[in-house]
């Protein structure tokens, strides 16, 4: 059946979208065994849930709408990994001392990974000529996201930890390699 | 196609790949004569080859963030049309098929499933070794062969182009396939 050419426009651009969500799609699959390995021993398993589907979804979303939102996704997720892997490996141990200041550890492992975070993302967002906003918020959702759940184990003072570590080693990469 | 339109058909795919909107209106003015062009020289039936060409188009912008920026844009391009050819071809061979009682007895006039298997099989093989020549053979075998228009060149100078083409290309061949 052949086709006006605004009509076979119109087609060619909604395949273009529909190509780009299924490749989307595809990208972000595996991220559902992320999802369920952290709800599987998050002390919050509903909180590890909403986080997954939020990371699910916004990864798909990111990859469909493509350009400096899609290449945030690698880095997002890859600096999420430090704050998602030290406070669950951390979780077993009680408490660390210094002096008669006592903290937990798995704390530690919260502002410690998101302060790795920050500066995995500061230092990439740094380094890009434009887009630096979007790539920031676009990649700093994500490393969030994926960290959350372990960070869950300390209650909302990790999650608190976790995004204050996180701020506090992206603002002094960006500081220092904003142009002058 | 000349090559400033071959680069820019390489440099506008690569742009919907990453997920440029912008870059959707110029890349479907250029393709849509190229698919039509190539669909009518594979099929030689101008009613069958617009429809195969309007399916092909569809296809190559569904399969866009696909497109590895990489590889050369119009093999690539021409791979999908030829597909959707082939597939068109085999769906009206089919429609053409009468009931079983007039079939007995005659031979079929279309390829058996063996060779047309192989015929799949070498086209796919030929497109995989033209995807790897620098884009002026690539170009130059494509302009001999009826696939693109022919570069504006003095025919001892083409001649001599293609030559050179079609050299890289058995080469490439015998390095896949060991065999020419």
């Amino acid at each position: 059946m052949e086709l006006s050419e605004a009509a076979l426009v119109a087609r060619a651009r909604r395949a273009y979208e529909r190509g780009r969500l299924q490749a989307a799609l595809w990208w972000a699959a595996p991220l559902a065994l992320l999802v369920a390995w952290t709800a599987s021993w998050c002390r919050y398993p509903a909180l590890a849930v909403a986080c997954g589907a939020a990371l699910v979804l916004l990864t798909v979303a990111f990859r469909w709408r493509g350009q400096g939102w899609a290449r945030a996704v690698w880095p997002g997720l890859a600096a999420g990994l430090p704050p998602l892997v030290l406070p669950f490996l951390m979780r077993e141990a009680s408490q660390v001392c210094v002096g008669e200041v006592c903290c937990s550890l798995c704390l530690v492992g919260c502002v410690g990974g998101g302060a790795l975070a920050g500066v995995l993302v500061g230092r990439r967002a740094a380094s890009l000529g434009e887009g630096r906003g979007a790539f920031l918020a676009a990649a700093g959702t994500l490393a969030l996201l994926t960290g959350a759940p372990a960070c869950a184990f300390a209650g909302v003072i990790g999650l608190a930890g976790l995004l204050l570590g996180f701020a506090g080693g992206t603002a002094p990469v960006m500081i220092a390699r904003a142009p002058a | 196609m000349d090559a400033a339109r071959y680069r820019e058909l390489q440099e506008l795919l690569a742009r919907l790949a990453d997920g440029d909107r912008a870059a959707f209106p110029p890349a479907f003015t250029l393709l849509w004569p190229v698919t039509r062009a190539f669909a009518r020289s594979y099929l030689r039936d101008d009613a069958a080859a617009e429809d195969a060409a309007q399916q092909a188009l569809v296809r190559v912008f569904l399969r866009a963030a696909e497109f590895d920026a990489s590889r050369p844009a119009l093999p690539w391009v021409l791979g999908v049309v030829a597909n959707e050819c082939r597939t068109l071809r085999r769906r009206t061979q089919r429609r053409r098929e009468g009931p079983l009682e007039q079939a007995e007895g005659r031979p079929d006039p279309g390829p058996s499933p063996e060779e047309g298997a192989t015929r799949r099989d070498l086209e796919r093989a030929a497109l995989d070794a033209l995807g790897g020549l620098p884009s002026a053979d690539v170009e130059a075998i494509l302009a001999h062969i009826g696939g693109m228009e022919r570069p504006d060149l003095p025919p001892a100078t083409f001649r001599k182009r293609l030559e050179r083409a079609l050299k890289r290309l058995r080469q490439a061949w015998r390095e896949r396939h060991g065999t020419l």
